[in-house]
């Protein structure tokens, strides 16, 4: 998380991409860090866009609701 | 009277981050056994890692404790069994409400 936040300190972007192609597993301290960089975005006014999920986070985001909340693809 | 498992095994490792992979791999070795689906694995996988992370966090938020991992078999079910002897909850009820999220 703390490299998220650091990349959007510099960058300041409008939208952020997350791609998760190479993440092996997530848990709730995932769903954390993207609820996290959610809200982030949300307050500056951007958008968040998170990418290639592979199918165990797929179904932990989708419990936990964040499909409702941001976007993957 | 509680049958007896088909096979079981069993972990104990102290509560460090770096173990919470350990152990739900080690419970996916454990259950390939039952030849589960990806799906199947994955969940079990989620579950182990939850329960393990819960005693890394909560069980012993100042120390390093000892988590222990049993998994017994009993046809085609597996169960898991995850202990620690750290922080107890006083009050077990409210930790049952999804309104009341803790995040750390």
């Amino acid at each position: 998380m703390r490299t998220i936040d650091e990349l959007m300190e510099l960058e300041i972007p409008r939208i952020t991409t997350l791609d998760l192609q190479h993440l092996s597993f997530m848990d709730s301290s995932g769903i954390a860090v993207l609820l996290r960089a959610y809200r982030r975005m949300n307050d500056s006014g951007g958008g968040l866009v998170v990418r290639n999920v592979p199918s165990q986070s797929l179904r932990v985001l989708q419990a936990a609701g964040l499909n409702r909340l941001i976007s993957f693809c | 009277m509680r049958p007896k498992p088909d096979n079981h095994m069993s972990l104990t490792f102290p509560s460090l981050s770096s173990n919470e992979a350990f152990a739900r791999t080690a419970v996916a070795c454990f259950l390939a056994q039952l030849n589960p689906t990806l799906e199947e694995l994955e969940d079990v996988k989620t579950a182990v890692s939850e329960a393990v992370t819960n005693c890394i966090v909560h069980a012993y938020p100042d120390t390093i404790g000892s988590i222990h991992l049993i998994a017994r078999v009993f046809g085609d079910v597996v169960e898991v069994t995850i202990k620690d002897h750290g922080a107890g909850i006083p009050d077990i009820f409210p930790s049952h409400d999804p309104a009341i999220y803790h995040w750390r």
